[in-house]
């Protein structure tokens, strides 16, 4: 059995776990610059504001309603999305970093899946003081179906039996079908299909024709057959997230840095296919030892960019700062944030050529490796000072500056 | 979260030294205050006058979400819209975690 864990409005959760003040109020998170909406509780919701409005015109209705603004605080929301997935590495063998707030973790041969899934809720929410939603099913998608029913209900659904799959297809209306997207699911109505009960009755073939193979392994998991290679891909809005765990552990830094150019080019990779940049890049770094494992991350803000060589470097000042000699390390993960389509302003002198841009970071590589660190290194990367974000009302990095801790009165 | 680094001095002597295989033993004082960092934080603590369990003003409390508090323990825990550090009775509604390690800076910055 497979579990999926949804964090409820991820950033927003972020700026009222150490805010007892902001209980219920409604919270809206503000893009780079402060320009428009990018995350809203449900409380914020409810006042009819959505994401991708621009702040200035949703002012009367915050103003109005004691809405409580922020700005983007990715240092606060990389912290502690990644002690969201530490403290989910605790509770199963194995998890699968989906996104920025989401996981899949491996539930096969526990127990009482039911109350595993709600020990699972309750010990995040203890640890990280976030709030979830947790779906267990045979296969992936089935988890997500079930995560997107227990956010309307108890917030833990087990989908165990066939009779609970099918009562579930039921309720779930094809556009909330995980990974379908809005043309498949306009498609798919006009030819009379509503919900994913209905659509997995579809005969195969027809779904291979019309929906490609991607549609079709989608309809085979939602069948509860799991489909090891289903590639579906996270909202990059959030954040894009790409961590592995090495086969066995590794000591040497400069090793550590060709793992991290690894998964930063899989993070950038994803980042251009969405045309977009990103300006803070986070990187958690995991060692073990004979006291048990034990992780550190931490982040840095650059000027906008998808250029690789710029977040590989950004992403080695940051492992650097991380590592100490003398440890075994088991993984590292990097985490990009404040993704923003790119503007017109954005210079891009390798775009459309990833070839040439890989080539490039190599040699970089290669002349550092042998003259020395940064004798080369891209220009306009983070050491540029002449760039900085309008940030008026950023919260305080609660998690990880020394004049941020919050306060607790005797 | 990168608390602190601490490592031996290295002494260029121009020699290896023989000891080097060994630098593993640098102690290494994450492990000490934070032994599960991913569950735990820190507080400010604010206050005026000592009391029965010695905190001083801006004191830090490293403060163990994972620990589950027994009557007697020293708590964060949140009321009336704010953080409050106090004994724990059993009767707190909602507690945030358990105080596990003070940091006290003797002079003040």
């Amino acid at each position: 059995m497979i579990g999926l864990v949804d964090c409820e409005s991820f950033y927003c959760s972020c700026e009222r776990a150490f805010r007892p003040d902001l209980k219920s109020t409604p919270i809206v998170v503000l893009s780079n610059n402060d320009h428009w909406i990018i995350a809203l509780n449900s409380e914020a919701k409810n006042l009819g504001l959505k994401r991708g409005v621009r702040f200035k015109e949703a002012l009367p209705i915050i103003n109005k309603n004691g809405v409580v603004f922020f700005s983007s605080n990715y240092t606060l929301y990389s912290d502690i999305s990644w002690r969201v997935m530490e403290t989910l590495r605790d509770l199963s063998p194995r998890v699968e970093v989906y996104s920025i707030d989401e996981a899949f973790i491996d539930l096969s041969g526990f127990r009482n899946l039911a109350a595993y899934g709600e020990n699972i809720r309750s010990t995040i929410k203890k640890q990280t003081l976030i709030p979830t939603t947790v779906g267990i099913a045979p296969t992936k998608a089935l988890a997500k179906t079930a995560q997107r029913l227990a956010k309307k209900g108890k917030g833990v659904l087990l989908l165990e039996t066939q009779k609970d799959i099918s009562e579930a297809l039921e309720l779930t209306p094809v556009e909330d079908i995980w990974g379908i997207g809005r043309a498949y699911a306009d498609k798919l109505e006009t030819a009379g299909i509503k919900t994913a009960a209905e659509f997995i009755k579809i005969p195969e073939w027809i779904v291979k024709k019309e929906m490609t193979s991607v549609g079709w392994r989608l309809q085979r998991e939602l069948k509860g057959i799991p489909m090891a290679d289903l590639k579906l891909e996270a909202d990059p809005r959030k954040g894009i997230i790409s961590a592995r765990q090495f086969r066995s552990p590794v000591k040497e830094l400069s090793i550590l840095y060709e793992a991290i150019s690894y998964y930063a080019e899989l993070a950038v990779e994803k980042l251009r296919i969405q045309k977009c940049t990103t300006n803070s890049v986070a990187v958690s770094l995991e060692s073990s030892g004979s006291e048990g494992r034990n992780g550190r991350n931490a982040s840095i803000e650059i000027a906008p960019t998808d250029y690789l060589p710029d977040i590989i470097s950004a992403a080695r000042l940051l492992l650097k700062k991380l590592y100490f000699s003398g440890f075994e390390y088991w993984r590292t993960t990097i985490f990009l944030f404040g993704i923003e389509p790119v503007t017109g302003k954005q210079m891009n002198f390798f775009d459309g050529d990833n070839r040439k841009k890989v080539d490039l970071s190599a040699k970089v590589d290669e002349i550092n490796s042998k003259l020395g660190q940064h004798t080369v290194h891209p220009c306009g990367s983070e050491f540029r000072d002449d760039w900085a974000m309008r940030r008026a009302y950023l919260s305080p990095c609660y998690t990880t500056r020394i004049e941020d801790f919050p306060i607790a009165e005797w | 979260m990168v608390l602190l680094k601490y490592k031996r001095t290295q002494r260029t002597t121009g020699f290896g030294s023989p000891a080097e295989a060994y630098t593993d033993n640098d102690i290494d004082w994450n492990r000490l205050l934070l032994p599960k960092p991913h569950a735990m934080y820190f507080f400010s603590v604010r206050g005026s006058e000592y009391d029965e369990f010695n905190i001083n003003d801006k004191d830090l409390a490293i403060v163990d979400c994972s620990l589950v508090p027994e009557i007697g323990d020293l708590v964060i825990l949140a009321e009336d819209g704010e953080f409050r550090i106090g004994d724990y009775t059993g009767s707190e509604p909602e507690i945030i975690g358990v105080v596990s390690r003070l940091v006290r800076l003797l002079r003040k910055p």
